[in-house]
């Protein structure tokens, strides 16, 4: 799906992003979320309840075969991605929340995942196994950097604050490779599926845009402030697409295989997008909302 | 009525250690203060400027000390300036302004404030009446110079940028995201020299700055701070060193066991040229060796965040807006500044639910006080640190001021009866710059009538009645009626206008504009657009009334008075939505 260079250049890419992410926090931001655990397990819930109820309604709204279904459900199953941080972040709602949430989601993955692919899944899921390297890969990627992050800023505001500008651009910069690699390679891919099999496309958009709502009102019902409620929708849409890449490539093989593909390929592409609106409404949203003082003081 | 039969009667509530008086100063003139206290706290931190994200770049008193004396040899030797000529300074919070201010004084020249977001008929008005001979800005607000430098006689320009004196790499993040992000770097289209080649010039013969500094008295000029005063007509209150000194000695001697030479760290977000911010921030806190802690846009308020979390501040001076804005914040509310001893409020009343909310979430004092452009400004305060705060009154009057409550007649108010406020003090300016008939207005047997209107208890807690009556405020700035009025009727379409202002909560108020139009398809948005071009942003009015007639004296002149209860209800006219929210 994706050559060897360009992966190592993304893996690269996305650590200097997550560097820049726990730059712009101070261990006071942590703190602060783990003195209210409700919302931390709230959200790890709501995770691992909405999106994979999602993908199973969608497959039986959309009538989809289970051959190219199984991707749906696996990708609904996936903990909390990296990009989820980088939205929170530009949305400017709250990046702190976002990033332990995104830490226990994947923690919790490695038992909870197989079991719900299992639940759902049904007979073609059988074969499934998680490959447990790439959580753990997954899991550094997120962890190191973000605390090297947060120790920089704590030396020195300077080159935390120059880390913080730095890996923004660079999570800019992640963005931008995801969707110019994309389209190029999966083009015919996209067309083909949005003429052969319009439910298949349906249930790729649907999944990430139904998430966001979903987890939006879930926090919502839960008294959360706005800014945890956008919080939770981008950390609940948006998931590890490239886990639920590796977890197929461990999984299955040959045309199975590339059934089972189309939906995770679908979906990066939708999720960037759909995710990339949303942030840009929360954000204009966040810089209404805040405080206006009159123009000098 | 009883009158005051003791004339201070209010020094029974100084806190023990308070003095009636302060002391004769020590020094010749405020360049000696200052070069005593870069003496005293030379590696100390003087200046810190924060970025919102948190990057920072810092001077310390030893740095502030040598690169001012730099900049006072730039002025007098390469740009030829003789003692008493004045230098505008027209730049936001930055590490620049403390080296450009203190340098241009050291130089025995004359300091010209001059807030950065003027428009260029507001600059050229300012800068002409001054006769400034330099003009030190900053390059984000650079074009608007372009006006002034066209019009006048070769002004040479110095600029500074907001990240001199930030560590290198600092600098060039910033500066690439205010190229490509942000896009504030103006085109400049005209000669000048950059703030930091200037000090390069003068710091080789630096010594010389010394000669300048001794040739200086208590008497010399030191500012001509611009204001408005009673009559609305833009003018230099004349400020000396005595003036400044002196001001700064009282307000420091006020507050003696709390403010600890060498130990503060003073939030500075309000504008240091404001005469409050350059007084009790830039000179008395410097004076006593504090760090100050420079914010070069407050706004929004989450700019102040990184400041609030990176240093252990123990004093903010700010203004009701800044306060309410604050414990409006959550970050600031779940996170208040834990080594905050107290914070000081001037410029506009601070509102009683303010003061309140503010105690309650850092758990210090927020004491009022009260002062005047023409006062340097400190006339009186609420002690602190012993003595009682009395919510609602402005304080006592400092050591070595006495204020009077006075009739119509000259003679003193009774006890508790309402009179205007006149002031004696060594902080009373010398008069108005080349305006000796408006001078001798307010400087009367050497009392200064300040317009206000005023109350005083029995044990000379002061009351604020009324600040000039027609005065606007707008979160602590004056807006004056006259001046808005002025840009109005400059529109075609407009026949006669009222400026007048209108109760907006916290924020102070709001300055309506009641127009008379000869041209009837004239709209607000036209006219708000027009006074935008003339008038900068806190002074063009946010609402606007169409009127058929203004009510008048017999002789024809406008009755602002009659202005503002007759309109008070009037029908707002629609802005587009775009303008509303401003």
């Amino acid at each position: 799906m994706i050559g060897a260079f360009e992966q190592a250049m993304l893996t690269i890419l996305v650590a200097c992003m997550m560097l820049g992410m726990g730059a712009a926090m101070t261990p006071r931001d942590i703190s602060d979320e783990m003195k209210r655990p409700k919302w931390l397990v709230l959200a790890v819930i709501g995770q691992f309840t909405f999106m994979p109820l999602i993908a199973f309604g969608l497959v039986q709204v959309f009538n989809i075969p289970p051959a190219i279904a199984i991707g749906l459900i696996i990708v609904g199953c996936m903990p909390g991605g990296t990009t989820s941080n980088l939205f929170t972040y530009f949305a400017k709602a709250n990046l702190s929340l976002s990033v332990i949430v995104t830490m226990l989601t994947t923690m919790t993955a490695i038992i909870v995942s197989p079991l719900l692919i299992t639940f759902y899944g049904g007979v073609v899921a059988e074969g499934v196994e998680i490959p447990y390297a790439n959580i753990v890969v997954s899991l550094a990627l997120l962890i190191l950097p973000i605390f090297l992050g947060i120790w920089l800023r704590r030396r020195s505001a300077n080159v935390g604050g120059s880390t913080e500008v730095i890996g923004s651009v660079f999570g800019i910069l992640v963005i931008l490779l995801l969707l110019v690699t994309w389209v190029p390679r999966n083009w015919t891919l996209l067309v083909d599926t949005f003429t052969d099999q319009p439910g298949v496309f349906a249930g790729a958009i649907l999944l990430p845009v139904l998430g966001m709502a979903v987890a939006y009102l879930w926090a919502k019902v839960w008294g959360a402030q706005v800014a945890d409620r956008r919080t939770y929708a981008l950390e609940i849409g948006i998931v590890n697409g490239p886990l639920a890449v590796a977890v197929i490539a461990l999984s299955f093989s040959g045309a199975a295989k590339a059934e089972a593909d189309l939906i995770p390929a679908l979906y990066s592409l939708f999720v960037v997008i759909t995710a990339s609106l949303v942030t840009m409404v929360f954000r204009r949203a966040f810089l209404r909302s805040e405080q206006k003082i009159p123009e000098l003081l | 009525m009883p009158e005051h039969t003791d004339p201070r009667p209010w020094l029974a509530h100084y806190p023990p250690e308070v003095p009636p008086d302060i002391a004769p100063a020590a020094h010749g003139s405020l360049c000696d203060e200052l070069i005593a206290a870069a003496r005293n706290h030379h590696d100390q931190r003087a200046f810190t400027m924060v970025m919102p994200n948190g990057m920072n770049g810092h001077l310390t008193f030893g740095d502030v000390d040598r690169l001012s004396d730099a900049f006072a040899v730039y002025l007098r030797e390469t740009l030829g300036l003789t003692q008493g000529d004045r230098v505008a300074i027209q730049m936001p919070n930055c590490l620049a302004y403390p080296i450009a201010a203190f340098g241009a004084l050291k130089a025995g020249c004359v300091v010209v404030n001059t807030n950065p977001l003027y428009t260029g008929p507001e600059m050229r008005r300012q800068f002409g009446d001054a006769g400034v001979a330099a003009i030190v800005g900053i390059d984000i607000m650079a074009d608007k110079i372009r006006d002034v430098v066209a019009t006048s006689d070769d002004i040479p320009v110095i600029l500074a940028r907001i990240t001199d004196f930030f560590p290198g790499y600092v600098a060039g993040i910033i500066r690439s995201i205010q190229k490509v992000w942000t896009r504030n770097l103006p085109r400049i289209d005209y000669p000048y020299v950059r703030f930091t080649a200037a000090l390069e010039q003068g710091l080789h013969r630096r010594s010389e700055a010394a000669s300048y500094v001794s040739e200086l008295t208590a008497d010399s000029l030191a500012c001509l701070q611009y204001t408005g005063g009673t009559t609305g007509v833009s003018k230099g209150a004349m400020l000396t060193h005595g003036n400044l000194m002196a001001n700064s000695a009282q307000m420091m001697a006020f507050s003696k066991t709390a403010i600890l030479p060498g130990q503060e760290t003073i939030l500075t977000a309000l504008p240091m040229y404001h005469v409050f911010a350059f007084v009790v921030n830039l000179v008395g806190f410097y004076g006593m060796g504090a760090h100050n802690i420079l914010i070069p846009n407050p706004r929004p308020l989450s700019n102040l965040k990184r400041a609030f979390e990176n240093y252990p501040i123990t004093w903010v001076s700010g203004v009701n807006t800044l306060f309410h804005g604050l414990v409006n914040e959550e970050w600031f509310v779940a996170h208040p500044p834990e080594h905050l001893k107290a914070s000081i409020s001037g410029g506009m009343a601070l509102h009683a639910s303010t003061a309140s909310q503010w105690e309650q979430v850092t758990g210090s004092p927020v004491v009022e006080g009260y002062g005047l452009t023409e006062a340097s400004p400190g006339v009186t305060f609420n002690p602190i640190g012993g003595g009682e705060v009395r919510m609602g009154t402005v304080g006592v009057p400092l050591p070595s001021t006495v204020v009077r409550p006075t009739r119509e007649d000259g003679r003193s108010a009774a006890l508790g009866e309402p009179g205007e406020l006149w002031v004696r003090g060594p902080q009373v300016m010398a008069g108005y710059w080349q305006r000796p008939e408006e001078s001798a207005q307010v400087l009367v047997d050497g009392w200064l009538r300040t317009g206000d209107v005023g109350t005083m208890d029995a044990d000379g807690y002061v009351r604020i009645v009324d600040r000039s009556k027609d005065v606007i405020i707008v979160s602590g700035f004056n807006v004056f009626p006259n001046e808005v009025e002025e840009a109005l009727s400059s529109h075609p379409g407009v026949d006669e206008v009222a400026v007048v202002g209108v109760d907006a909560g916290e924020r102070g108020e709001r300055v309506r504009a009641v127009v008379v139009r000869s041209d009837l398809t004239l709209t607000a948005s036209d006219l708000r657009a027009h006074a935008a071009t003339e008038l900068t942003g806190y002074k063009v009015p946010s609402e606007f009334v169409f009127a058929d007639d203004l009510p008048k004296s017999p002789i024809g002149k406008i009755l602002r008075k009659d202005v503002r209860t007759q309109f008070v209800d009037a029908q707002v006219q629609p802005l587009l939505t775009s303008e509303v929210t401003r």
